[in-house]
């Protein structure tokens, strides 16, 4: 499964966890609670457009996220053989 | 109480940042609506904090309700439509369902109508919940249509049975919230029902056009007039007769005709228009018939027969006749399941109501159920049938975990946004700004209220109930007639679904083309603003 396709699905997760937070702070008033769920709500959000950003900014160089297995991510060498030169 | 929420230039802009950032970044940007959405959503939220006074509690439980309008109305179903459409690629049977269509006709222009409008409005007439464009439009890169442009047909072809479609349910929700008498109904009806049957032909026009330009339109002419005539004909004949069987009725008629129709002698033949001279048969079409195949493997139906190839969708016909008209539907839509919320209001006193169980989610006759039965029926055939190889399950689930997440983001943000914006004041603030910038010309706009309403919820039910009450009050201040309005408010709003985020994202997600949801309204914009436009200067000589 591709990166992005991995954190997009984080980024889902953060925000169907941030419902249970955002439901009983709402209907109890509880501000621990509402706080804690916007945060998760928002990062889970943001996440996506946030990712196309770094997307775009990778791909001028010689690397692919949006191309790349995570698999082959996790590798070192993946890495090292894809080091931007002069930078 | 009263609403203090000052109508001013400088409110009425900021409820419309987040629709205008949306478009913008969707079309001029051709950000995915997975990106997109997510920024609109943070607009609306900050705007709601901030100038419309609304406390983190109304902020939070309408953003809840946005999750779970998201997760039970819209992607309970576009799980388990890319699911069916999965295995059905699984077991390469687009390429016989796509010979067997030749069959009934070779004439491929007929066939694009068949499915992108007659078979569109047909589905949209039973089922709603934006199955037609989960259903048609990977039928139709199925065929050959390019990806794009089979999502923009689909949008055009269904749209049109919105309001009397779904057993008339938006219909339904309009004389509810206007609470209108029986002649005034009956009026209203048939003002919608001509204003719907205008739409009706130009979706057959323009699905010509989108096909072969003005040579399309020629060929096409007989089909357009005569399916039309059975679509929009009844829907305008039947207004006067069942509110909840019109769009039903009129959706079988429409299909039905496109049987005889292929077999005279101007469909009994090919299309003079080469698919290569064909814009929504273009190169991408021919690479995306390839689609029929999954990846790695060649294409090869290995004498799968048109009947076996549609055996999902047959499931799926089975499923929702046996539930929705008959007399089960009465047992099973007893179980439903929705959230309480309490009464929130907003520094401004814009005051959501308390609700038992908001929007209820019907497990049991819910068009996702059926689909998910359907697409395992449909897997089962296939996996018995031999044409679905070993290691079929994990490819099906794996191709539907990578098309379904981007779409489950982009969802959430789209329905959270409009919900927050609607539970803040601000779609109420767009209205009515609207109205008091164009006074005397109120009903040249009244149609794009029901636009409005449509692209920021995807609903024609939703447009109505948000949008019908105020459109019958300010008809009344303005001395504008009632019936008309209301006709336009709804008609509108089915064009609007063209337009949908949701809609749109459900099409781009099922034909494989995630992401470009700015290429597709590129096109749906216009025909949606221009429908507005066109109803609304047959309003302005009609109130």
């Amino acid at each position: 499964m591709r990166l992005s396709i991995v954190l997009q699905t984080i980024a889902g997760l953060l925000t169907l966890l941030a419902v249970p937070f955002l439901y009983v702070g709402g209907t109890r008033g509880n501000a621990l609670l509402l706080a804690l769920g916007f945060l998760l709500f928002t990062t889970g959000m943001i996440i996506a457009p946030l990712l196309r950003y770094i997307i775009r900014r990778e791909s001028r160089g010689p690397l692919h996220l949006r191309e790349a297995p995570l698999w082959k991510i996790l590798d070192p060498h993946y890495w090292r053989d894809r080091r931007p030169q002069g930078r | 109480m009263e609403i203090q929420i000052p109508l001013t230039l400088i409110y009425w802009a900021a409820a419309f940042l987040p629709i205008l950032a949306l478009l913008l970044l969707l079309v001029t940007f051709r950000w995915g609506a997975a990106e997109a959405g997510p920024v609109a959503w943070l607009i609306a939220t900050v705007i709601a904090l901030t100038l419309y006074r609304a406390p983190f509690q109304v902020v939070a439980l309408e953003s809840v309700k946005g999750v779970w309008s998201a997760v039970f109305s819209i992607l309970i179903v576009i799980w388990p439509a890319i699911l069916i459409y999965e295995v059905t690629r699984e077991a390469q049977a687009f390429e016989p369902f796509r010979r067997g269509l030749e069959q009934v006709t070779p004439h491929r222009l007929l066939q694009v109508m068949a499915f992108g409008w007659g078979f569109a409005g047909f589905l949209q007439g039973i089922m709603g919940f934006g199955v037609p464009v989960a259903v048609c439009a990977p039928l139709l890169v199925g065929i050959g249509v390019s990806p794009l442009y089979a999502v923009v047909i689909t949008l055009v072809g269904h749209a049109w049975n919105n309001t009397f479609g779904t057993l008339a349910v938006a219909w339904l929700a309009l004389k509810e919230v206007t609470a209108l008498s029986g002649a005034q109904a009956a009026l209203t009806a048939l003002y919608a029902a001509a204003f719907i049957g205008l739409f009706n032909i130009i979706a057959g026009f323009l699905i010509c056009w989108f096909y072969g330009r003005g040579k399309a339109i020629k060929e096409g002419l007989p089909a357009v007039l005569i399916i039309s005539l059975m679509q929009g004909g009844a829907t305008v004949a039947l207004s006067q007769w069942n509110d909840s069987l019109n769009g039903f009725i009129a959706g079988i008629f429409g299909f039905l005709v496109i049987f005889p129709l292929a077999r005279t002698p101007w469909y009994r033949k090919p299309s003079a228009i080469a698919p290569e001279k064909s814009p929504a048969l273009a190169s991408e079409g021919l690479e995306a018939a390839s689609l029929s195949a999954p990846y790695g493997t060649e294409v090869n139906p290995g004498g799968m027969g048109f009947h076996l190839a549609f055996s999902p969708y047959y499931a799926l016909l089975v499923i929702t006749f046996g539930v929705l008209l008959t007399p089960l539907v009465k047992v099973l839509d007893r179980f439903a399941i929705g959230l309480p919320f309490p009464e929130t209001i907003t520094g401004f006193s814009f005051t959501n109501p308390a609700t038992a169980a908001y929007s209820p989610f019907r497990p049991f006759i819910h068009a996702g159920t059926f689909f998910f039965l359907a697409a395992l029926i449909g897997f089962l055939i296939f996996q018995r049938t031999g044409h679905i190889q070993k290691g079929g399950a994990g490819r099906i689930l794996a191709q539907t975990l990578e098309k379904t997440i981007p779409a489950t983001i982009a969802m959430v943000a789209l329905t959270t946004m409009s919900v927050v914006m609607r539970g803040t004041g601000q779609a109420n603030v767009l209205a009515h700004g609207v109205a008091r910038a164009t006074g005397e010309l109120y009903a040249f706009m009244a149609p794009f209220i029901g636009v409005l309403g449509a692209f920021m919820t995807g609903s024609n039910v939703a447009s109505n109930i948000l949008f019908g009450n105020f459109q019958q009050i300010t008809a009344q201040v303005i001395g504008l007639k009632e019936a008309a309005v209301l006709g336009a408010q709804t008609a509108g709003a089915a064009a609007g679904n063209t337009i949908a985020p949701g809609k749109v994202l459900l099409g781009t997600t099922t034909a494989g083309i995630l992401g470009r949801e700015g290429d597709v309204l590129r096109i749906t914009l216009p025909v949606a603003l221009g429908l507005g436009a066109l109803i609304g200067v047959v309003l302005i000589f009609l109130a």
